[in-house]
């Protein structure tokens, strides 16, 4: 009996001493996600820098070898890392094949908006699921966030308890900072944006902004002198008062607009870790919208 | 109408406030399902990319002023959870001839079927492939940072890209810390028929390897040094036939300008040996090049190649280039070659579309 209890403490303790499950994200949000799940059992990597356009990563093979460890690898999916297949195809491990437990798309179930009717290359670079800068609003976080620990669960059974306790501490916290984030919102005169690319949906629509129009002519398809005409046109009609855009964007053609029609540019990070302010996703949110409200 | 009835059926129960009822979750559950993205319906079938290459000269040596050069169809897609594959097939013009050429065409094990794990991330590939002799060689036509492949490229290895049928295994060698990566590409494959030597047939078996050292300098700049090497065993040689080279290439890629603006400057050198009829024993050839990217749609970029002791020629060519992008899918560019053995001018123009799925690019292609 003396034995069998020795057996099973030692067992206990080799499970707390156990090493962190290397789990390597795509995007940094994705990485800030999965820490407020998997706590101090998770070690993450995240691949893409925080002040990198998600679009336009490129597969360096030192990604590769970080992927070749991990036993987990979370994306956003809706083909918005595309380079993300071609560093899993190089990496040779088995864990984080599609159809494995350690592949975890963040997105899975989340209903998109702008999902396009037809798929053409005439209107830019769609993306055939969606759009899918989902992040970017909350309520939606908490569904990745679940996707994220379901993933963490697959891998990593034993510390189910753990993983779904954090999950409920995350949830809760989102709730909080959710009523806080809608009063500031709500305090926001001004809910007419014009954006530089299609990123801001799913936060205005939590948010109550109004997205008139962006400054790109399509989908990654960058303004014409028109299309710029245009748009400053829209702004002195409708009365819009900002352009939203990501730090990542060449900021000539709104800075051509802006001094045409008075018109305030904000340019704020879309993802964790790109500024001091911003190192977190609570804190990114509350940026945005102090800078939206400034 | 389902759908209204139950986006109805949400409204009338957010009339009495935040509900934690089950009912309210159930239909955002149902509300998810209806809006969830859909598989797209050809799920199953590979994604097909068309490449289409056209290319306008004036000046000396040029052929036809107006050629399409190419028309590439890459499909590629998996095959069963174990393996991918790619089919390349390229119809090449020239002077108005057609003929059309299986580019590459192999499977990749991704997982061994009987090693949960494959060491060191051992990937597998069978089949026609472009080798991994240096990097430019394993730039599709269509994906060059110039309008030809380099001089030396055609005077070592093959007049448009060295593809041969043959295995290979590839693997990670373990480097300490996180900003390096150290590959291994091994290969055994037919040989012959490389453009150094006269044996058109590729025979004889011959083995190539290339190890590629990959270093993170800092956030944005990547340098990355490979050292490869081809052995022929050839009975009409009386020593096996040798190339070995050398690449280097660094990158400068600020995150914070999106895909605004980058720097790369690489190059290429390469040694043979070990073949009868040369007076030369050891024909060396080298080029450097460089890109600089002015902003979304504008890339300059000069290159200079040199090759002495192949054919008992010396071989120079001096290159000028501008290319402008559309978007990644189309892509314009002007050039200007030197051939300064033969003293010959040409004036390039060249139209590159893409139709379909773009496949990621390898990391030395800049778009």
């Amino acid at each position: 009996m003396i034995y069998l209890k020795s057996f099973i403490l030692l067992g206990l303790s080799l499970n707390l001493w156990a090493a962190p499950i290397k789990i390597v994200t795509t995007l940094p949000v994705l990485k800030n996600i999965t820490e407020e799940i998997g706590g101090d059992k998770v070690s993450v990597q995240s691949l893409a820098d925080p002040g990198q356009d998600a679009h336009f990563v490129q597969p360096k093979p030192t990604f590769m070898k970080k992927l070749r460890e991990a036993k987990m690898f979370i994306e956003v999916g809706l083909d918005l890392e595309l380079w993300g297949q071609k560093i899993v195809d190089s990496a040779g491990n088995p864990n984080v094949q599609r159809g494995k437990p350690g592949r975890v798309f963040a997105s899975a179930g989340v209903s998109t908006l702008e999902t396009p009717a037809i798929l053409s290359r005439e209107y830019g670079d769609v993306h055939p699921y969606g759009n899918p800068h989902i992040w970017l609003d909350p309520v939606l976080v908490k569904k990745m966030a679940k996707n994220i620990c379901n993933g963490l669960v697959a891998v990593d059974l034993p510390n189910k308890a753990f993983y779904e306790a954090n999950l409920k501490i995350f949830e809760s916290k989102i709730d909080k900072a959710l009523v806080i984030w809608e009063k500031k919102a709500k305090s926001i005169a001004q809910k007419k944006l014009v954006t530089y690319h299609r990123s801001w949906s799913y936060f205005a629509r939590r948010f109550g902004f109004d997205v008139l129009e962006q400054i790109e002519v399509k989908p990654g398809i960058p303004p014409t002198p028109k299309h710029r005409d245009e748009i400053m046109a829209l702004i002195k009609d409708a009365g819009v008062k900002t352009i939203l855009m990501e730090l990542y964007y060449d900021k000539t053609a709104p800075e051509y607009i802006a001094k045409r029609t008075g018109v305030k540019i904000v340019q704020v990070p879309i993802d964790v870790g790109a500024i001091p302010e911003a190192m977190d996703y609570f804190s990114l949110i509350t940026y945005i919208l102090d800078k939206l409200a400034a | 109408m389902v759908k209204a009835i139950l986006l109805l059926g949400l409204v009338s129960l957010s009339a009495f406030g935040q509900s934690t009822d089950p009912l309210i979750d159930r239909v955002e559950q149902l509300e998810d399902k209806i809006n969830s993205p859909q598989q797209r319906p050809n799920l199953f079938n590979p994604g097909i990319t068309a490449f289409g290459n056209m290319l306008t000269c004036a000046g000396q040596n040029c052929g036809s002023i107006f050629q399409l050069r190419e028309v590439e169809l890459d499909v590629r897609g998996s095959i069963d959870p174990w393996a991918d594959g790619v089919i390349i097939i390229a119809v090449e013009g020239h002077d108005g001839h057609f003929h059309v050429d299986v580019e590459e065409g192999y499977a990749v094990l991704k997982k061994l079927p009987i090693l949960d794990d494959a060491p060191w991330g051992l990937t597998l590939k069978a089949g026609r492939y472009l080798q991994p002799f240096g990097r430019f060689n394993q730039i599709h036509l269509h994906d060059l940072p110039q309008i030809n492949q380099p001089l030396v490229i055609k005077a070592f290895l093959d007049d448009h890209a060295f593809s041969r049928v043959g295995f290979s295994g590839e693997f990670f060698i373990p480097t300490p810390g996180e900003n390096n990566s150290l590959r291994l590409n091994l290969n055994l494959i037919n040989g012959g028929g490389l453009a150094f030597i006269n044996v058109p047939n590729p025979k004889y078996p011959a083995g190539l390897g290339h190890l590629s050292w990959f270093w993170d300098l800092a956030a944005e700049h990547d340098l990355e040094v490979g050292l490869s090497a081809y052995v022929e065993h050839n009975p009409a040689n009386p020593n096996p036939i040798q190339l070995y080279g050398t690449d280097i290439n660094y990158k400068w890629r600020p995150y914070h300008l999106g895909d605004k603006k980058s720097f790369l400057l690489g190059g290429e050198l390469f040694v043979a040996n070990g073949f009868k009829g040369l007076n030369n024993r050891w024909p060396l050839g080298f080029f450097v090049w460089s890109q600089y990217q002015l902003n979304q749609w504008f890339y300059p970029s000069v290159r200079y190649s040199y090759a002495q002791g192949v054919k008992n020629e010396l071989l120079q060519a001096a290159g000028v280039y501008l290319t402008y992008y559309t978007t990644e899918f189309l892509r314009l560019r002007a050039g200007y070659e030197y051939d300064i053995g033969k003293n010959q001018n040409q004036f390039l123009f060249e139209l590159n579309f893409v139709l379909g799925s773009h496949p990621v690019e390898p990391y030395w292609v800049n778009r």
